[in-house]
């Protein structure tokens, strides 16, 4: 170590403004990319199963419709059959 | 080499790759960054022109070394992209520019302050500063154009051809100090013959470049799986992996 003590490390020899806006401006900038790359990742996933939580309720909803108007159909039958049944007798 | 490289335009395969790798990069790259600017900072001798300023030159020189490294490795991914059509090649270029643009950035910030007490300003219209500058705007235009386009293979190219074209600022920014009168010093270790810095200085020098260059790499690997994710996000292999993780981290 060049530096006889903690304060003369920070002073820099009076330059201590400039080397450790340096650094710092370094770090803060390497660590917001590095940060912005890992939670982008994570966005990412969670934006996967959001859309294939979705994907099943749009495919469960198409189902469910599906055979409520299958049911629907079969009931009007049923009931036209039966008027005509009650014209006819 | 053909046949072993064409695995890795399958986006699947790269995405697994990159996984692999990345544990390496960042952690060799966190601990050579650490190491190398304890020793700049703390136990590298003092200069005998300009005492203790000097140190900067530990995050100056490997933030810009990176950024023309950055810069070419871009444009050599945008080359293969547009000759081969490869598409995992765009995704590399744009997964480097954020990089590219972020280093350049600190070259130019810790330049300046580096500028301020040795030549009493933080910033003159100087060839090597301008032309770093320009570098900066290269790109951040690839990103912007990139970004520009709805259909991505389109972008890339658009994008591809910028960043072809701005290949030519690489030999200015190296030749300025000689080319024209500057403020900005030699060369110091990219020279012919011997470099001209004891080996006490340079070697912390030469770990921090690695350091630099290994984080960077590291970045760029997490980047490229981003890309990758986005491009694929409706294949089942992005959802098996996606609830794989999911039920991983449930698990802890």
């Amino acid at each position: 170590m060049v530096f006889d003590d903690i304060n003369s490390f920070l002073d820099m020899g009076g330059y201590g403004l400039y080397v450790w806006l340096s650094f710092g401006s370094s770090a803060l900038c390497l660590l917001i990319l590095w940060l912005d790359s890992h939670f982008s990742k994570r966005r990412l996933i969670t934006q996967v199963l959001h859309e294939q939580t979705r994907q099943g309720r749009i495919k469960a909803a198409a189902e469910q419709s599906a055979t409520a108007e299958q049911s629907a159909t079969a009931e009007k039958s049923a009931t036209a059959q039966q008027k005509t049944h009650g014209e006819t007798i | 080499m053909w046949k072993w490289l064409h695995p890795y335009a399958k986006t699947e395969r790269t995405y697994h790759l990159c996984q692999r790798l990345l544990p390496w990069f960042s952690l060799l790259g966190l601990a050579v960054i650490i190491l190398a600017t304890v020793w700049g900072l703390a136990f590298a001798p003092t200069d005998y022109q300009q005492s203790e300023a000097y140190r900067i030159i530990y995050v100056h020189v490997p933030s810009a070394v990176l950024s023309k490294s950055l810069y070419s490795a871009m444009a050599i991914a945008a080359f293969i992209g547009l000759v081969w059509q490869v598409k995992t090649s765009f995704m590399a270029m744009i997964a480097l520019a954020p990089i590219g643009a972020t280093v350049t950035f600190v070259s130019l910030i810790t330049g300046a302050a580096w500028g301020k007490p040795m030549w009493g300003t933080w910033w003159e219209w100087d060839a090597r500063l301008t032309s770093q500058l320009i570098l900066l705007f290269l790109f951040l235009g690839v990103i912007s154009l990139y970004k520009a386009f709805e259909d991505k293979q389109q972008a890339g190219k658009a994008a591809g051809v910028m960043a072809i074209v701005g290949v030519i600022n690489l030999p200015i920014i190296h030749y300025s100090v000689q080319w024209w009168n500057t403020l900005h010093q030699g060369a110091t270790i990219m020279k012919l013959g011997k470099p001209s810095m004891p080996p006490e200085m340079l070697w912390p020098l030469l770990l921090s470049i690695l350091g630099w260059a290994l984080v960077s790499g590291a970045i760029f690997l997490l980047r490229m799986q981003n890309e990758i994710l986005q491009r694929d996000i409706r294949r089942p292999w992005v959802v098996a992996l996606a609830n794989k993780s999911l039920a991983l981290s449930k698990g802890k």
